[in-house]
């Protein structure tokens, strides 16, 4: 029996769909992207409680949190031939690692870099605002020091969670990729393990296929 | 069997988020403190158990791991039996309920009730700092809008994910703990069925021996 194509509501353009896009892409799981005017109160997509993208629907199920969608598709759509990104067929420990170093980009990684994508990018593209130059700063001396902590990390390990590429490296390509758009870019040429990590990440099929329909000048 | 090691004390909410799930397991474990004042969250021993200096980090024989989300998810599988599953990995759909609410309580939930915590109780009592009552007002206009959403999806679902309690629901308890003890408490009346799965969580026998250790 063929089953219908996932659906993914929202833009391409966005940094969370990118996420779960990336993650459809590295399964090769077939899907469709189905634009979202929320604003517009759209009555065909799946009710997002609290407004935001991407939502996402397989048969009945309806999903939303990227991470949480991104997860679902790694264990359901995964075949013998992708990678086991969430490393759950590993054992206890190597899931354990890509869950830990999943968490460092969610809760240390994004907070530093995010807001230097915000002010240099979302904010003026979207609402015609200016960069406050003073929360750009502040957010590159804090993703100075995270950097430098990942310098430390990739030293010893080929990728973040151990020898083999996870769903923890997958989840710094949208906010990474945007930052390499803004003026700050060459921050990363200060720590080259993290800049190969990037160029690595770069290279995968799966994330040249999301890349482009990514903007890279605003 | 070792006990496991959990280093930090337990009225620190992340390191409760990891004690909660060592606690509904009943399992042995090893609370080793971390003295913030000597900076031993910075030495060289703790760095390397968690390079962002921070707690909770975990060590399981030759494991050690750091973010307590990351941590807790560990322990729920470690301990996992047919009668206590909280994670529903069996099952795909189940299990990505639970990682949908998970999600939400780390980025939405916590979002808008943590500032309140930090405001009115840690701020004041930990470093002498006065509240910021602009910043608690913000953020109350925003969880009264989360918890908008948490009264619908409860009046469809007994728990969060679905009719089970799960990991997201007890990763509930840390930072909703200490809310319950600021000025702001009684927000929580105006959603009948939130209050109810609050009082539900709280009347757990692991999470009552867990809370009277948080309690200075």
């Amino acid at each position: 029996k063929m089953s219908s194509p996932v659906k993914v509501f929202g833009h391409a353009t966005s940094t969370n769909v990118a996420r779960v896009l990336l993650c459809l892409e590295e399964v090769g799981a077939e899907y469709e992207l189905v634009p979202v005017d929320f604003l517009a109160g759209e009555h065909n997509t799946p009710e997002h409680p609290f407004g935001k993208i991407p939502a996402f629907q397989d048969g009945d199920l309806v999903l939303f949190e990227s991470r949480a969608i991104a997860r679902y598709i790694l264990r359901k759509y995964r075949t013998p031939g992708s990678p086991d990104l969430l490393g759950e067929n590993g054992g206890a420990e190597e899931a354990a690692m890509v869950d830990v170093w999943t968490e460092v980009e969610a809760q240390q990684y994004h907070p530093a870099i995010s807001p230097v994508v915000f002010e240099c990018i979302i904010f003026p593209v979207m609402r015609g605002a200016k960069t406050d130059q003073k929360v750009v700063d502040e957010s590159l001396e804090r993703l100075r020091l995270v950097l430098g902590t990942y310098e430390e990390r990739l030293s010893k390990s080929r990728y973040l969670a151990g020898d083999s590429f996870s769903f923890a490296d997958l989840n710094h390509f949208p906010f990474t990729f945007y930052f390499m758009a803004t003026p700050y870019a060459a921050l990363l040429d200060e720590y080259p393990r993290v800049k190969a990590w990037w160029e690595d990440l770069m290279a995968r099929p799966s994330v040249k296929r999301v890349c482009a329909n990514m903007p890279t000048k605003f | 069997m070792a006990p496991v090691k959990v280093f930090g004390q337990a009225m620190s909410p992340n390191v409760a988020r990891v004690l909660v799930f060592l606690e509904e397991a009943g399992a042995d474990y090893e609370l080793v403190d971390v003295d913030f004042q000597a900076k031993e969250h910075k030495s060289p021993d703790h760095l390397a158990r968690n390079p962002f200096g921070q707690i909770p980090a975990f060590q399981d024989g030759d494991l050690v791991l750091f973010e307590s989300r990351a941590v807790a998810k560990y322990v729920a599988r470690k301990y996992k039996t047919d009668e206590a599953d909280l994670l529903r990995e069996g099952d795909h759909s189940e299990a990505a309920m639970v990682d949908v609410w998970t999600e939400v309580e780390a980025h939405t939930y916590s979002a808008a009730l943590s500032p309140i915590v930090y405001e009115c109780l840690i701020f004041p009592l930990m470093h002498g700092k006065p509240t910021d009552e602009k910043v608690v007002d913000e953020s109350l206009g925003k969880l009264r809008k989360v918890l908008e959403v948490y009264e619908e999806r409860l009046s469809k679902h007994r728990y969060l994910a679905g009719d089970f309690l799960s990991f997201a629901d007890l990763n509930h308890f840390p930072y909703t703990f200490y809310f319950m003890a600021t000025p702001h408490g009684a927000l929580f009346e105006s959603y009948p069925r939130v209050k109810a799965w609050w009082e539900s969580i709280m009347s757990r026998p692991a999470i009552q021996k867990l809370s009277a250790t948080m309690t200075p």
